[in-house]
């Protein structure tokens, strides 16, 4: 029978009962944002003149090596409770900060060496639940 | 606070990917508990009909993937490699520059839900002993240990134990096995005999001592009450005691003991014809060995038995009913037009699959009326 043990090393230290309670991102600095619809990311990594000739709507660039995307812009208000999303220069999305009924736990898996880490436990989201706004 | 926001072109990472799971109050207080924390373990029968489940150590949650026809974008916070990208002002609108960036490195429309459910030990393989002297299962299973069982089942390891413990599980010359119900019987009368003439204490039984007394009364042939089969009769008929530096000791639980002989009586003297209620109580007594105490009430046996004439009880086997609510109780009225509601529960309770109060859901198929203090149940036509 197949199993897998499910590794919390990596949480343990989230699950110290004296661990101040995070807001949206964790202590680990996870968040996720969450969509109505989908968002229409490019996925393909773009050659030299398409970086070239990018405006700057579209941004390329890297992280730890590997080619990233700017897509938008997120503004959380002081209280924490609302949220803005702007896309490019056309649209924005209002939403707001949701407590999560049921926390989320981060699931790695490794299909490599079959290893499963849970590598963070979620408590909040940000949820953009409504159709985009056009930006005047 | 403003936030620059970046998605990862390539989501796919080879080897890596990221899934979300609900972690209900249950999870998460083994996950706060340091010495349950660790034993979190994903198990499925195969790998592709079976459902996957999540086993800590004494539970067991179905894991179901739940979707949504959201996007959720897990991100992570991180320093871009080139810090001089140049934001245009114009998309800030207006807001102070962002102080920090996310990353999304995976998107996902799905969450893995968990639901708690009852872990169940793979027996389908696992062959009956009856006492026989040479025992050879089949080649397939030589060595097979509990362990193995263990892993090979969709189930906690607490849950596994008392399983494995109440259907009567054994090992014999190193082999997995399960008691033959009357293998069983003769096993828990022996250990009784032997232990109550040593006087003794039911509840304070050590292991060593009950095989010790048990072996005394044996011929010096082949002896099938094996140290394993009087630790299995312990087991299913009592509860380890386990005192800090001491030998584990066992508390016989007399009522189970009783009902055990109680059910072995229907099976005897009412399979096929009814006897009086009074008859049948002298029957079962008759059963125990010599200076057993325990009280017997037919009460013990309700889920056993029906009365087909009133003081008449005859033997029932619920596993022949069927699972159609609607069958169930047309067959349980042909037997008997009018029942007491706690003589029926019993035979029904599983089928209460959305765990409604039971009177309630035998409202559903069955008419109920008050009588004194207690409900009668009789058939709607």
């Amino acid at each position: 029978m197949p199993s897998t043990t499910i590794s919390v090393e990596q949480i343990t230290q989230l699950l110290d009962p004296e661990q101040k309670k995070t807001t949206v991102p964790t202590a680990f600095g996870n968040m996720i944002l969450e969509i109505q619809g989908d968002l229409d990311i490019p996925d393909i990594e773009p050659t030299a003149e398409e970086i070239t000739n990018s405006n700057t709507e579209v941004q390329f660039n890297t992280y730890k090596g590997e080619n990233i995307i700017r897509f938008g812009l997120l503004n959380i208000s002081e209280d924490k409770k609302h949220a803005t999303l702007y896309i490019g220069k056309k649209q924005r999305l209002l939403g707001t900060v949701v407590e999560l009924e049921t926390p989320l736990g981060l699931l790695k898996f490794n299909s490599q060496d079959g290893q499963v880490d849970l590598c963070d436990i979620i408590q909040y989201k940000v949820l953009f639940k409504d159709r985009p706004l056009p930006i005047m | 606070m403003s936030i620059n926001l970046y998605s990862k072109l390539k989501q796919d990472n080879g080897s890596i990917s990221y899934k979300l799971i609900e972690l209900n109050d249950d999870l998460m207080k083994v996950l706060k508990d340091k010495n349950t924390r660790k034993g979190l373990q994903f198990k499925s029968l195969d790998n592709e009909k079976s459902h996957v489940v999540l086993c800590s150590k004494d539970k067991t949650w179905l894991v179901r993937q739940k979707d949504h026809s959201n996007m959720s974008m897990i991100m992570h916070e991180g320093v871009v490699d080139d810090d001089s990208m140049v934001i245009d002002p114009s998309s800030l609108f207006g807001l102070p520059p962002p102080i920090t960036d996310y990353i999304g490195f995976t998107r996902t429309t799905f969450e893995y839900e968990t639901i708690v459910t009852e872990g169940r030990l793979h027996l389908d393989v696992i062959p009956i002993y009856d006492g026989e002297q040479h025992f050879k299962p089949s080649k397939d299973l030589e060595g097979l240990s509990f362990e193995d069982l263990l892993k090979n089942s969709p189930c906690s390891r607490g849950e596994s134990l008392a399983q494995w413990h109440s259907l009567g599980g054994c090992t014999i010359e190193g082999q997995v096995c399960l008691l033959s119900p009357q293998f069983m019987g003769k096993a828990l009368h022996v250990t009784l005999m032997s232990v109550l003439a040593e006087s003794m204490k039911l509840n304070e039984l050590k292991l060593k001592s009950s095989y010790e007394a048990v072996s005394k009364d044996m011929d010096s042939g082949f002896n099938p009450y094996t140290v394993e089969v009087v630790e299995t009769v312990l087991n299913k008929f009592g509860k380890q005691i386990n005192l800090p530096s001491e030998e584990p000791m066992w508390e016989l639980n007399n009522s189970n003991i009783a009902k055990w002989y109680g059910i072995q009586s229907l099976k005897k003297y009412v399979n096929k014809s009814a006897l009086s209620i009074d008859e049948f109580m002298l029957q079962w007594r008759s059963q125990f060995p010599p200076f057993f105490p325990c009280d017997i009430d037919m009460a013990m046996l309700r889920g056993h038995y029906y009365q087909p004439q009133e003081k008449q009880i005859q033997y029932f086997a619920r596993n022949t009913l069927s699972m159609d609510p609607k069958d169930r109780f047309k067959t349980l009225f042909k037997l008997q037009s009018s029942w007491d509601l706690r003589d029926i529960e019993p035979f029904v309770e599983e089928l209460n699959v959305k765990h409604l109060k039971i009177d309630s859901f035998i409202m559903k198929f069955a008419r109920r009326r008050r009588v004194g203090k207690h409900y009668i149940i009789t058939s709607r036509t």
